[in-house]
């Protein structure tokens, strides 16, 4: 690779932040479901959230248990402008699932739980069965990607996209606040 | 099993060489020629090869176990074998203290602490084993993608590294930067691509209406 591609690549980094917190915003908002070029599928935030700013020395929030994404940290988080960085996922494909973590320093998979055999599938070769499953959630993750990107690099993102990601933010710090005031004092 | 084991975490890989097929003669000969062959007894520093998919000790680069479906799996051992500089500064102030209570000196040349230390280095060498690691690879050989089952930075160049020089061809890891740009290059983004700044996202503003009526990009 030339040192200017690797260079273009890590200023472009950003983007791989900006996807998880929009599949988070695309979850919560329209349930988070996604017909790609060859498969419809189900993405869920579930636990393990790290958010952060861009700039490495800045604030950092981490929330794990009790429906993270729903807390009014979370909510605290976004609004002050940090995005999500790193998550524990589920995407549903049909009845399998995986679950997994993203870290978008390298869009790399995490701790991979491939969808479980039926005990009464025949299946000839289950190492390959298990490394195709991980496989085909890449190729997942890699097509949720590419449809970010076309969203993201398209005329609709500062018009449309940006006014719906932060409205979402707005009600989910209006939720929070309006929880907080129903806690008894 | 070093493949495959448990949960995955993994890094993705696309080939990128002129090389578009392989034989599986080819590879299990590339292999053993790139086997993992150890640091020599006491010998400190880092050595990286490759071992089939069974076991640390797995030489054994048979075709009928290495090929699975339209993977080829096999796991990259790095051992690495590092005296604690710590260690040897405790070994040597004994060793210095002891030479001056034997010689009645108040102090010992440079020369001569070094000498010691080296000694205590080698002795302390020979009785300490390396620490031994290795690391699944599958790669499916239709699609040219090679997975990594790990994602430190210093594991991944040592992995591409050997990758390339024994495969003699080029593998280019998948990250966000990258891909991007692949896609943008394809969809002609490119410029859109250069163009954009990271999102400053904020609530909107009290009062603002849903955009629920807008188009959904």
């Amino acid at each position: 690779m030339a040192a200017t591609d690797v260079a273009f690549a890590v200023e472009r980094s950003f983007l791989a932040q900006e996807f998880l917190t929009w599949l988070w915003f695309r979850s919560e908002v329209e349930g988070g479901e996604f017909d790609l070029d060859d498969r419809h599928v189900a993405v869920v935030i579930e636990d393990s959230l790290s958010l952060c700013g861009w700039d490495d020395e800045g604030p950092r929030t981490s929330l794990r248990g009790g429906n993270p994404t729903l807390r009014p940290e979370a909510a605290g988080a976004l609004a002050s402008g940090l995005m999500l960085n790193k998550a524990r996922l589920i995407v549903a494909e049909g009845n399998r699932e995986w679950q997994f973590s993203l870290d978008t320093e390298s869009l790399d998979l995490l701790s991979v739980k491939v969808p479980a055999l039926d005990e009464d599938d025949e299946v000839e070769d289950p190492l390959a069965e298990k490394l195709g499953a991980g496989e085909r959630l890449r190729e997942t993750i890699d097509l949720l990607f590419e449809h970010f990107l076309t969203v993201r690099l398209g005329g609709d993102w500062q018009k449309i996209e940006v006014p719906r990601l932060e409205h979402w933010v707005r009600v989910k710090v209006e939720r929070a606040h309006a929880d907080a005031d129903k806690q008894p004092n | 099993m070093l493949v495959g084991k448990g949960s995955l975490t993994f890094r993705q890989y696309e080939l990128s060489g002129k090389r578009k097929r392989f034989e599986p003669d080819y590879l299990c000969e590339r292999l053993s020629t790139f086997a993992f062959a150890g640091l020599a007894s006491g010998e400190e520093g880092v050595a990286q090869g490759w071992v089939a998919p069974g076991h640390l000790f797995d030489g054994d680069f048979d075709p009928h176990r290495l090929f699975h479906g339209p993977y080829v799996t096999f796991a990259l051992r790095i051992d690495t074998r590092k005296v604690p500089a710590s260690l040897i500064n405790a070994h040597a102030a004994l060793e210095i203290q002891a030479a001056l209570d034997a010689e009645g000196l108040e102090r010992l040349s440079n020369r001569r602490k070094r000498e010691i230390k080296e000694e205590i280095r080698l002795r302390l060498s020979e009785e300490t084993p390396p620490v031994q690691k290795a690391f699944g690879v599958f790669w499916n050989l239709k699609k040219g993608k090679v997975y990594l089952q790990n994602t430190s930075k210093t594991v991944n160049e040592a992995f591409r590294a050997l990758f390339e020089r024994s495969f003699e061809t080029e593998i280019k890891p998948q990250i966000p930067g990258l891909q991007a740009a692949g896609y943008a290059r394809g969809a002609g983004l490119l410029e859109n691509l250069r163009e954009a700044r990271p999102l400053e996202l904020r609530a909107a503003p009290q009062g603002s209406s849903s955009p629920s009526e807008m188009v959904q990009a």
